[in-house]
């Protein structure tokens, strides 16, 4: 059965379907779309249940575009990392769905569509194994983004829209260079293993290309200096979105340094090390700090995953089994406690149509339930060991002091300032006496939003403390991904950052 | 044997899931039932574990045993390994355990009586539960991380306890104080993880301390000093003390359980643990040592002024803590680790006791606010005055003899290396002090004239019990109007549950030192039940792995002479304390336990040392997060980039066309834009790599 290929398309088709449900008859095209959109979470988990061992798997390879001039194929696979991707794209859906089942009031069928869309996007991003395929998968996610921001946005959200589309644009189109460099000097060949397998470009070109991906994606990611575009696209989107964007938008930039920077340009991408390490410590603090002094819950909390994908970054650069085991485990759990933490948000701003820390106040007396499932949030996002932040963030720090012990312990700092603008937004959003009489009336969490809240909790506390779901289905694919990144025959340019060396049972031998 | 570890903790996690989901849905005394039998039955567990060691040689008594594998560990040049859920029984851990569970089971039954009319009573009961879960992991752990993982998990339920009455934003503000000041100590201990990982390969105690010998002499004192940072947070130690007076604002059993007796002496129990990493690392002993000695000082100084009486205990507990670590960073693990067990004993009963009198009094814990109490409150009062007896240091009640064997061992040691007996001679003058300021207390709340709030108590009463917060008397007016004897002992009654926890740990207190520390003088008619017999197969390899600092203490002769002697100095040195206390009470300047201006002003404010740090960090980090904010991200970065859009729309009036602000035509140009562009490229595409190249060569 094409498991890819339906998980793809199979958001279209719904799509399609509600094209031809009438305008007015919304509650059907809703039941339609969360229908559709749980089936193909269901159908995802079969990826789960029938990966096994390391390698690419579902594959599918067939002819696509074929011209006089070029080729490209439409080629999908999964492996360990992108296997997880997949299953949180197609978990967060049907989530921001629900989230959104009744705060989304005006062009709810185009909303819906869109929302769709974006899910073949990024589950293409994710699937694809064929360079050209991936460029068109990677342009195509940023239309219905760019829609769910600028229609269903805020009031400053021609702004932010722009803000969000022209960042993005800018290192697209470099990366797009980058490509068709690539496919002529290999061959005329969008296949990526083929890439992969000749990418013996030399330094000089390779730091270009290096540099042509890693902007599209730093951008993406987002990196320090480069993250100012994602607050006002946070503050602007609404909970769905935001929750999408955070969730899984954010993790293409990650997920393509490691699928493509590292394996097409070993040398360059090391050679970079220092500068993205430390480029992604500068972010952990400085997103932390700045998390700290915001008066809006939304902007805090994407402050905070300029810092949490600072993490990330820093495990990605490390160049070492245990910090990319972490990387890929951090991309999963900050889906999980960032988008818990929107729709948490959400919660309250659908009741009170503002996110001010300062509105609030002594929530928690009203709401327990809520409170409760708050603090839960919180502190998987703080990185409390027993949730899944923890095994993340202490994967990538394990790896990344063999890296850099320096930048590392300032990195770790970091779990401090989580703590600090966490807890102390906490503080003053829940505890207290109720400053605002509005706030009385706030209702506690409804059977409906507890519905797609407790997968996100469940996950939480299950991947916390046993975390090896997911790293026992990552590492055949890490050690893969490190094997083909490996510098052939050691240049020395950085002896500090060369690829431990890992006997491993069972993977590809060094 | 090996099931009883794995059992242990679960009582107390299923206490806490079953309270927390349908606790509401039970009556208070289920609840509360539910919880202290979920302790109790570990306790239980402990002591048959106790009994199956008792049964053993030495070398028998460590049971490691693992639940499932956490997580791989990928360490450079060595195979992979798990990090397994995995617990550790040795005789050290099995002290805590019986300390944790046997206190925590206690504490538990008094708070039936003590949070009775809570709303939230089930909440706070799965909280404790929680909470002794997660200290049972941290001393139970079998590596640096599982430790880790009940470290920071003691520090959460910590921080929901002291805002356990979050309606009151200081009790909020304390908690999340103490989570944040927290984790500046953890910090230490992830980072000191970091690098132990990254030299053995390895975070099992068992790996990390038998391969101790491929630490550099360097890298020991780094690793050592982060460890010992964390515990300085946990443990509530200079610098990071600040927030354990402050955790007072949490239900007083939440003070005796996890602010006296058990979560902050982890820091104590984690050097010991690790003894064969400090033993080897003289610095960081020093270091340890003069931190212990100079916050066990520094802190009976402030208790010594201080009018809210938990503050008084609070204080005290950072001062004992104190000794602790003077005991550990001496070498002396077993008497640190004595004082611990000791400790538990009275602090628990000095702060349940402390609460007994904050319920006789609706709340009130100003000291000058209480007086001649003992009419009114006996069984509180003698409980008290038996523990106010055993942390002074009066023999033969039990913090005399752990006390003493902790300033012995720094005199020890002093031998050798006289900073020692700097740390010695700062001990015996905070043993004086302790016996001053705790006997202040007693003679403030139980003796003297009476200067009880009784309108402010009649009020109360009219109100019915609650625990909204712990009152501010200072506030409140005076004495007023005549209150009749027999309406005073209405007003103020004891709870004869509560009593009874209060009679069992003043007994503990009394003799708990007695067995064990007699046996250190090693006398012929008894056999050696010593504290540093019964650890031996947890801190034996101390003498194996040591140093050369090591060896030189071990060579110093312990005279038992010498010892009795010191111990005589000791208890004369806590006698004067209490005289002091006695005279000072018949010159009337109790108060200010006659400390002169400006010296007390200090003292009362407590060195200001909470608004020096706030000036830091609080007020510098709130205007560097604004700074960053509107002026770096906004002007810097964002000028850069609006900069970028701004120039592109002037460059042509072509473009201001498409600048209508409908987005879909943006949308549109920028499709546009992708397709043009990509076309081009296509079928030009020859025309890219020399300009790429020439760019590359250009560059190099």
């Amino acid at each position: 059965m094409p498991l890819l290929s339906i998980l793809i398309f199979g958001p279209l088709l719904v799509a399609a379907i509600l094209a031809f449900i009438p305008r007015h008859d919304v509650g059907l095209q809703k039941a339609v779309a969360l229908g559709g959109a749980v089936a193909l979470f269901l159908i995802s988990l079969l990826l789960f249940t029938g990966y096994s061992g390391a390698g690419y798997l579902f594959t599918e390879n067939h002819a696509w575009i074929s011209t006089s001039v070029f080729t490209s194929r439409y080629k999908v696979g999964v492996d360990g990392i992108s296997l997880f991707l997949v299953i949180l794209t197609t978990l967060l859906t049907p989530i921001s769905l629900m989230a959104s089942w009744s705060s989304i009031k005006t062009r709810v069928r185009e909303y819906l569509i869109f929302m769709l869309v974006l899910e073949t996007g990024v589950i293409g991003v994710f699937a694809a194994r064929d360079m050209f395929l991936f460029y068109a998968f990677w342009e195509f996610q940023l239309i219905p983004m760019y829609f769910l921001i600028g229609i269903w946005g805020g009031a400053n959200r021609i702004y932010a829209t722009l803000k969000f589309f022209l960042y993005t644009l800018v290192g697209s189109l470099l990366m797009l260079v980058a490509i068709l460099w690539l496919w002529n000097t290999a061959g005329r060949t969008f296949d990526i293993d083929t890439l992969i397998k000749n990418a013996g470009t030399p330094i000089q070109v390779q730091t270009w290309l290096f540099l042509a991906f890693a902007l599209a994606f730093a951008i993406k990611v987002p990196l320090f200096p480069l993250h100012t575009w994602l607050p006002d696209a946070h503050t602007e989107a609404p909970t769905a979105g935001s929750v999408m964007l955070a969730g899984v938008l954010l993790k293409m930039g990650t997920y393509g340094f490691l699928r493509f920077c590292f394996p097409l340009f070993p040398e360059a991408s090391r050679a970079f090390a220092p500068l993205f390490m430390t480029l992604a410590v500068i972010g952990i603090i400085y997103g932390a700090i700045v998390a700290a002094v915001q008066p809006d819950m939304k902007k805090l909390v994407a402050y905070s995953s300029v810092s949490h994908l600072g993490f990330v970054m820093l495990g990605l650069f490390a160049f070492n089994a245990q910090a990319w085991q972490g990387a890929v485990m951090q991309m999963v759990n900050h889906g999980i406690s960032t988008g818990a933490l929107f729709l948490l948000v959400g919660v309250l701003y659908d009741q009170r149509h503002t996110r001010l820390i300062r509105e609030y106040g002594g929530v928690a007396s009203i709401t327990p339930l809520f409170n409760v499932v708050f603090l839960t949030a919180v502190l998987s996002s703080a990185g409390l060991p027993a949730l899944n932040g923890f095994v993340g963030e202490f994967n990538i720090l394990l790896g990344a002091f063999q890296a850099s012990p320096g930048l590392t312990i300032a990195a770790t700092t970091g779990v401090i300032l989580a703590a600090v603008y966490l807890l102390w937004m906490f503080q003053r959003v829940m505890h207290g006496n109720v400053t605002h009489e509005e706030n009385r009336k706030l209702k506690d969490l409804t059977h409906w939003q507890m519905a797609y809240l407790a997968p996100l909790l469940f996950l939480m506390v299950w991947l916390g403390v046993h975390p090896n779901t997911i790293l026992s289905r990552t590492q055949g694919a890490v050690m893969a991904t490190l094997e083909s990144s490996r510098v052939p025959g050691s240049t020395g340019s950085q002896p500090a950052l060369q690829p431990q060396a890992v006997s491993f049972e069972g993977g590809p031998a060094r | 044997m090996s099931l009883l570890p794995k059992l242990i903790p679960l009582f107390p996690l299923l206490g806490f899931i079953l309270c927390g989901t349908v606790g509401k849905r039970l009556s208070r005394a289920a609840v509360g039932a539910l919880a202290t039998l979920s302790v109790a039955i570990s306790f239980v567990c402990a002591l048959l574990l106790l009994r199956g060691f008792l049964m053993v040689p030495g070398e028998g008594r460590i049971i490691e045993t693992t639940l499932w594998q956490w997580m791989p560990l990928y360490a450079p040049g060595q195979a992979v390994k798990g990090l397994d859920v995995a617990l550790l029984v040795d005789p050290l851990s099995l002290t805590l355990t019986l300390i944790i569970t046997g206190v925590g089971a206690l504490i538990h039954f008094y708070a039936m009586g003590y949070m009775a009319h809570d709303a939230r009573y089930s909440r706070f009961f799965s909280l404790l539960n929680l909470f002794v879960f997660f200290m049972l992991l941290l001393v139970l752990g079998n590596s640096f991380p599982m430790m880790f993982v009940g470290w920071e998990g003691v520090g959460l339920c910590s921080y929901m306890l002291i805002g356990f009455w979050f309606e009151d934003m200081a009790n909020a503000a304390a908690g999340t104080k103490a989570f944040i000041v927290n984790r500046v100590g953890d910090f230490g201990f992830l980072a000191a993880m970091l690098w132990m990982f990254s030299i053995t390969g390895s975070l099992r105690f068992a790996d990390v301390f038998a391969n101790a010998s491929m630490f550099t002499a360097s890298a020991l004192v780094g690793v050592t000093l982060l460890l010992f940072l964390g515990a300085t947070g946990k443990s509530a130690q200079i610098p990071l003390y600040v927030w354990l007076p402050d955790a007072m604002a949490g239900p007083t059993p939440v003070s005796a359980l996890i602010h006296a007796a058990t979560m902050v002496t982890a820091g104590v129990y984690m050097v010991a643990r690790c003894h064969v990493l400090f033993s080897a690392a003289p610095t960081t002993q020093a270091v340890v040592s003069v931190i212990g000695v100079l916050t066990a000082f520094f802190a009976a100084t402030i208790a010594m002024v201080q009018f809210d009486m938990k503050k008084v205990l609070a204080y005290s507990t950072v001062s004992q803590l104190g000794y602790m670590f003077v005991g550990v960073g001496t070498g002396a693990y077993a008497a640190g680790v004595f004082h611990l067990f000791t400790h538990a004993f009275f602090k628990a009963c000095l702060f349940l006791g402390a609460g007994a009198v904050m319920h006789g009094l609706a709340n009130n814990i100003d000291l000058r606010y209480m007086g001649n109490l003992k009419k009114y409150m006996p069984a509180t009062r003698w409980t008290y005055l038996a523990a106010v007896l055993a942390i002074a240091g009066i023999p033969p009640l039990a913090g005399f003899f752990s006390k003493d064997d902790i300033l012995a061992a720094a005199f020890d040691r002093g031998h050798a290396q006289p900073l020692w007996l700097f740390v010695y001679a700062l001990g015996l003058a905070t043993a004086f002090l302790t016996a001053l300021y705790m006997t202040r207390s007693y003679l403030m709340a139980f003796e003297g004239e009476e200067r009880i709030d009784w309108a402010a108590l009649k009020a109360a009463a009219a109100h019915g019990h609650g625990h909204g917060s712990d009152g501010d008397a200072a506030s409140r007016e005076p004495v007023r109007g005549e209150v009749s004897a027999d309406d005073k002992a209405h007003l103020i009654h004891e709870l004869p549950g509560m009593s009874a926890v209060l009679v069992i740990l003043a007994f503990f207190s009394a003799t708990a030192g007695f067995v064990f520390g007699i046996s250190a003088l090693k006398p012929e008619w008894l056999p050696n039940l010593s504290f540093e017999k019964w650890l031996e197969p947890a801190l034996a390899s101390w003498w194996t792995h040591g140093s050369a600092v090591a060896a030189a203490t071990e060579a110093i002769p312990a005279h038992a002479s010498n010892h009795v002697a010191l111990a005589a100095i000791s208890a004369v040195v806590a006698l004067l304390g209490i005289a002091s206390a006695v005279a000072l009470e018949k010159a009337r300047k109790l108060d200010t336990s006659g400390v002169p201006q400006p010296l007390y002003n200090a003292l009362f404010n407590k060195y200001r040392v909470d608004e020096l740090y706030g000036a830091i960090f609080q007020t510098g980090g709130k205007a560097l997060g604004a700074w960053l904010w509107q002026v770096f991200d906004a002007r810097v970065v964002d000028g850069f980039v609006n900069g970028v859009g701004a120039a592109a729309k002037a460059s042509g009036s072509a473009l201001r066309r498409w600048s209508t602000g409908y987005v879909r035509s943006y949308a549109f140009s920028i499709l546009a834009g992708v397709i043009i562009i990509i076309g081009y490229l296509l079928f030009y595409h020859p025309v890219i790599p020399p300009v790429a190249a020439a760019l590359g060569r250009g560059a190099f």
